[in-house]
């Protein structure tokens, strides 16, 4: 195989691209479908993915790449550097790297960033300010919720 | 800045399944859409399969419900706290005392002490409860749930047993709670349910001690049909008295001899469909000569922290025991105080499930 057909190159919904090992992108089935049905040539366009989001989301599939396959250990590394990962990401970015994660269909990474939102919404204040939802009740229809939510014990 | 609204349902889905029931349970007052979500019983019930479980301790204790909290390095190490109210909007009653109750997938099917006509299923995470109307005496109920293979729907039902001494007499009565009627039930048994005794729930099915005992000894499951299952073999000297459920996924059994008090606690392996159930001796315990642990009285057993809670009945000084196994299998015995002589102790997983 030339050095050019490991490459391929994946460009973004704002127009940028980005030259990654095929090994690297074809963790995502959708490009994998991709390269096998449609000859598109070396350049896959996304349409869902921004190129700060797709940034990402290559970082995590070179780390991923590179690992796995490899003993306990290093499968020890890789969860602490998942960790790491989305550790800092704000709410915005972790929806959008899990509409990533599902359009590209890579299941880890769907698993890891809906796990993230997860971990940060465990207690009822937080899920609030960072889930940041909308209420849309009548002040009627809260009274009665209310109402129901006191037959529930909380601890 | 993308907002949850915007992810589709089947991602929005993904993330709560990752969430205990316990902590999600106020998230269906912040919206319309999450409400809508939290009352639809196919999201509940994948949600209760998937999602990490909570594994609570209740007891049942002068008519009052209330959760127990394991801290084994504490002095006392079983704390009870928080009561758990029924209340019931149309009765006027503040609170309703419940006398009886038993559990399947987060809820608990009670008789309470307010109606000897009406039974109620009271999700207590969710705050749902539905009242129905059938009671008679010398009945035992059970709750268990039916998943239909080809649609996925899961139901619950509820099994009424009501025994007046003899096999003979036994009668059996199934209330569907998706069509909330009830419906007799029909089936010849060779052997007789010990109503006195607790049944207890596991996936969905429902196991009693059979009264005949023999050897070996047999347990009884119960769904639209009745099966026996096998008990552990052990010494005639000793009597299975007991059934509780360890984590959502085993049953174990408490017996005792009649000599010597001693106690014997066995587990099954993990129910899957595939695998056969067996047994297995876990622990000998011994009470002080001449306590004796109710028959159909309750116990709770833990198997990784090596805890055992029962409560001897016949003292009558209102007290339960904890016995706590160290290394070595050295006990250390702590006893607590409780409000009535025979607490019934069970586990409980809270859950979403809307019936």
């Amino acid at each position: 195989m030339s050095k050019s057909e490991k490459k391929i190159v994946l460009k973004s919904l704002d127009n940028e691209a980005f030259e990654v090992e095929k090994a690297v992108a074809l963790q995502s089935q959708t490009i994998w479908v991709m390269c096998e049905d449609k000859c598109v040539g070396n350049e896959i366009p996304l349409e869902n993915v921004t190129g700060q989001i797709l940034a990402k989301v290559i970082d995590y599939c070179k780390k991923h790449a590179v690992v796995d396959g490899d003993g306990d250990e290093s499968s020890e590394e890789l969860k602490n550097w998942d960790t790491e990962f989305t550790k800092n990401m704000d709410q915005s970015t972790l929806f959008n790297m899990i509409l990533a994660a599902n359009y590209l269909n890579i299941k880890s990474l769907l698993n890891l960033t809906c796990q993230a939102v997860a971990d940060k919404t465990k207690t009822i204040d937080e899920f609030h300010t960072f889930l940041n939802i909308e209420n849309n009740f009548t002040p009627e229809e809260e009274a009665q919720i209310c109402q129901e939510n006191l037959w529930a014990f909380d601890d | 800045m993308t907002m949850i609204s915007e992810l589709p349902e089947n991602l929005l889905e993904e993330i709560l399944f990752r969430i205990p029931a316990r902590s999600i349970k106020r998230l269906r007052s912040t919206c319309k859409r999450w409400k809508r979500l939290f009352k639809d019983k196919r999201f509940t019930i994948s949600h209760f399969d998937k999602a990490p479980k909570q594994f609570l301790s209740f007891m049942l204790s002068e008519s009052r419900l209330s959760l127990m909290h394991n801290n084994l390095h504490r002095f006392s190490p079983v704390k009870v706290t928080s009561e758990l109210n029924l209340i019931d909007s149309h009765s006027g009653f503040d609170q309703i005392g419940i006398r009886q109750v038993f559990q399947c997938d987060g809820l608990l099917l009670c008789l309470t002490n307010e109606s000897k006509t009406r039974i109620v299923v009271w999700n207590p995470c969710t705050g749902q409860t539905r009242w129905i109307n059938h009671y008679k005496l010398d009945t035992t109920y059970a709750l268990g749930s039916y998943q239909d293979k080809k649609s996925n729907d899961v139901s619950y039902k509820i099994l009424a047993c009501s025994c007046r001494g003899y096999v003979e007499q036994q009668e059996f009565n199934i209330f569907e709670m998706n069509s909330y009627s009830w419906k007799i039930l029909d089936v010849p048994l060779d052997f007789q349910l010990n109503v006195f005794h607790y049944g207890v729930s596991l996936k969905g099915k429902t196991y009693w001690i059979s009264r005949d005992e023999k050897e070996p000894s047999k347990m009884l499951l119960v769904t639209k049909i009745f099966e026996r299952q096998s008990l552990p073999r052990k010494d005639s000297s000793y009597r299975t008295l007991s059934l509780s459920v360890f984590r959502e996924e085993k049953l174990s059994v408490l017996s005792q001899c009649k000599v010597t008090s001693k106690i014997e606690i066995w587990v099954t392996n993990k129910f899957t469909e595939t695998k056969t159930v067996s047994w297995s001796k876990v622990l000998p315990v011994d009470l002080d000569p001449g306590s004796e642990v109710w028959p159909g009285g309750s116990f709770l057993f833990d198997e990784e922290k090596k805890v055992l809670v029962c409560c001897d009945g016949l003292q009558y000084n209102k007290k339960a025991t904890v016995y706590i196994f160290g290394e070595d299998n050295e006990v250390r015995k702590v006893d607590f105080k409780v409000e009535s002589y025979l607490p019934y102790l069970f586990n409980y997983v809270p859950s979403l499930i809307q019936f």
